[in-house]
């Protein structure tokens, strides 16, 4: 007997369904079973899923203004327009990639924000604070250079001009309550230190002689295995089948066909741009692949929204409302095809101080993003640490 | 905070929803009408099957029942403040019991000052941990069906139910009701 067993009995029992709810409900499955078969989701929440581009250029434009990057992207193609939705936007901007030369330099650079919104209350005011962190990851070519790992919190500041006011109009606090759901207990629902600086700051450095990428998602890669990949679509599928069987024994529920969805993670991955092209193109042809068109990412770059994964009927907390309807989404760089923003949740329906179309959190490269010459320096003011970063 | 998305839907396996039904809806309908109301399970028990129909069985997801558990788990999410409210007027009408009755009754009644510090307790769980406390103990599934349920790893499973746990017997205080109730 524990609390469990205790709980089960005392806790007051249901009557049976009565025979006409049993009734009613029957009917209402064999209802659905005379409607045309649709690839469903348990989970679905039956609302119309909406992209209110309005509502996300304003979100934009806000977050444009709290995290200014600067462009170094230097004799830059012409963006890829895109017309309209259809995997076939995947194949013209894989035609335009595949042209682009290799990239020289001695180190990849993965800049990662880390954002999201989150619904806080101060002297009688609520409002909405964007929180911000980043990794910037130093990757060599060289595997005898360090790995440079860095990761800090960037800031904590109102999300919107309105909600600076509203941060004012509350007295400028530097901490504010997070705004939880009903029941949470305390423990869980802190009190946030707002921040314009960045702090926390912890970063790892040690050559890494294997030269094994901190991203194994899909294998254990090397920069020379990931230079070995083929550029031609089909041996790329079949070169994926070898990693997926490689990991069949650990990760046996997955099928290949989800694992091939899984190799959008190449667009994240320092590959060649014909590589990158032939992921483009496997990828196009999935049956999991959506393109929903052109969107501009939270950064306030244009870019062509695509998901490679179940991405609908998702839901988040956002402070009182424990069920916000989201969806995810992933960014391309219409220039080049790599991934300008990942795991972008994007409200799908408005809830309390949140408008339908506003990005909760997401993942986005900064600009610096890619090989460059430079090399990382140690950075001032950071705790070095033995623990490893991702 | 996000949920991550996971993979897209892999191939069904579509199983007799029939069966599947008559087999399983009266357990589900009593889970959600303990979790809610004998009314919101009528409606909301005939949706879980409507959901797992139209999702479509997928035999990786486990067994058939931490499937249907699952579902309707994500169906009372929608509904949480109408459990909180449930529970805390179960924990406050257990409170104001009677006590005017004769011998008979008290067993009762100190069955229902129980059921009101447990209510009071589930009422200031989080959402995640209560889920994982009814999904075993309402649903009576074990560790690996409950996070093949929720989809969240077994160790998590574990930790929420250590937490949940030592929040039920907080509530549950001096009182040793782990004894009384073997009555």
């Amino acid at each position: 007997m524990d609390e469990l067993r205790l709980l089960a009995r005392s806790l007051p029992d249901a009557p049976p369904p009565s025979a006409e709810v049993v009734k009613q409900a029957h009917a209402r499955l064999s209802a659905a079973q005379q409607e045309p078969v649709r690839p469903g989701r348990a989970h679905r929440r039956g609302l119309v899923w909406g992209w209110t581009l309005g509502a996300a250029a304003a979100t934009v434009a806000i977050v444009m203004a709290v995290v200014t990057l600067v462009s170094n992207v230097i004799a830059a193609p012409t963006p890829m327009l895109v017309p309209a939705s259809g995997n076939d936007v995947l194949l013209r901007l894989a035609d335009l990639v595949a042209k682009q030369p290799d990239e020289g330099g001695a180190y990849w650079r993965r800049p990662l924000l880390n954002n999201g919104l989150t619904r806080v209350r101060a002297g009688g005011e609520t409002f909405n604070v964007l929180i911000s962190s980043r990794i910037d990851l130093w990757q060599p070519r060289d595997p005898h250079d360090p790995v440079q790992a860095e990761q800090r919190q960037q800031f904590v500041r109102p999300a919107t001009k309105a909600d600076e006011r509203a941060w004012r109009t509350a007295g400028s606090p530097v901490t504010v309550q997070r705004v939880c759901t009903p029941g949470t207990s305390a423990g869980d629902c802190r009190k946030i230190r707002l921040r314009s600086k960045p702090s926390q700051c912890v970063y790892t450095r040690a050559a890494k002689p294997s030269g094994v990428l901190g991203d194994s998602r899909l294998d254990e890669l090397t920069l020379a295995d990931l230079a070995a990949l083929p550029s031609d679509p089909g041996q790329l599928r079949e070169k994926l089948r070898t990693f997926w069987e490689a990991r069949k024994d650990s990760r046996s529920k997955t099928s290949f066909e989800a694992f091939l969805a899984t190799s959008s993670v190449l667009l994240e991955l320092p590959v060649r741009p014909a590589v990158r092209a032939a992921a483009l193109r496997l990828l196009a042809g999935l049956p999991t692949t959506k393109v929903h068109g052109s969107i501009v990412d939270p950064l306030g770059r244009p870019g062509i929204e695509v998901t490679f994964i179940k991405s609908e009927g998702f839901a988040g907390e956002f402070g009182t409302d424990d069920e916000v309807a989201q969806r995810f989404a992933t960014v391309l760089d219409p220039r080049t095809g790599t991934v300008l923003a990942a795991n972008v949740a994007i409200a799908a329906e408005s809830a309390e101080g949140l408008a339908k179309g506003t990005f909760m959190d997401y993942q986005a490269w900064a600009a610096e993003a890619g090989w460059t010459s430079d090399r990382p320096e140690r950075p001032s003011g950071c705790r070095l640490s033995n623990r490893q970063l991702s | 905070m996000a949920v991550p998305p996971d993979l897209a839907d892999p191939p069904d396996l579509r199983v007799d929803i029939e069966q599947i039904f008559n087999a399983h809806f009266t357990e589900i309908h009593r889970y959600i009408a303990r979790r809610l109301s004998d009314d919101t399970a009528d409606d909301l028990a005939a949706e879980v099957f409507l959901a797992a129909y139209r999702g479509g069985y997928d035999a990786s997801r486990g067994g058939v029942r931490p499937w249907l558990y699952g579902i309707a788990t994500h169906l009372i999410a929608r509904h949480r403040r109408t459990e909180i409210r449930r529970w805390k007027a179960l924990s406050r009408m257990a409170g104001r019991a009677e006590r005017s009755d004769e011998d008979a009754a008290l067993a009762r009644v100190a069955a229902g000052e129980l059921t009101g510090k447990l209510a009071g307790a589930l009422a200031g769980l989080n959402r995640g941990d209560r889920d994982v406390v009814l999904l075993s103990s309402l649903g009576e599934l074990s560790h690996a069906e409950v996070a093949a349920a929720l989809q969240i790893p077994a160790g998590t499973v574990a930790s929420r139910l250590n937490r949940a746990r030592k929040q039920l017997r907080k509530a549950l205080g001096d009182v040793n009701p782990l004894e009384e109730t073997h009555g």
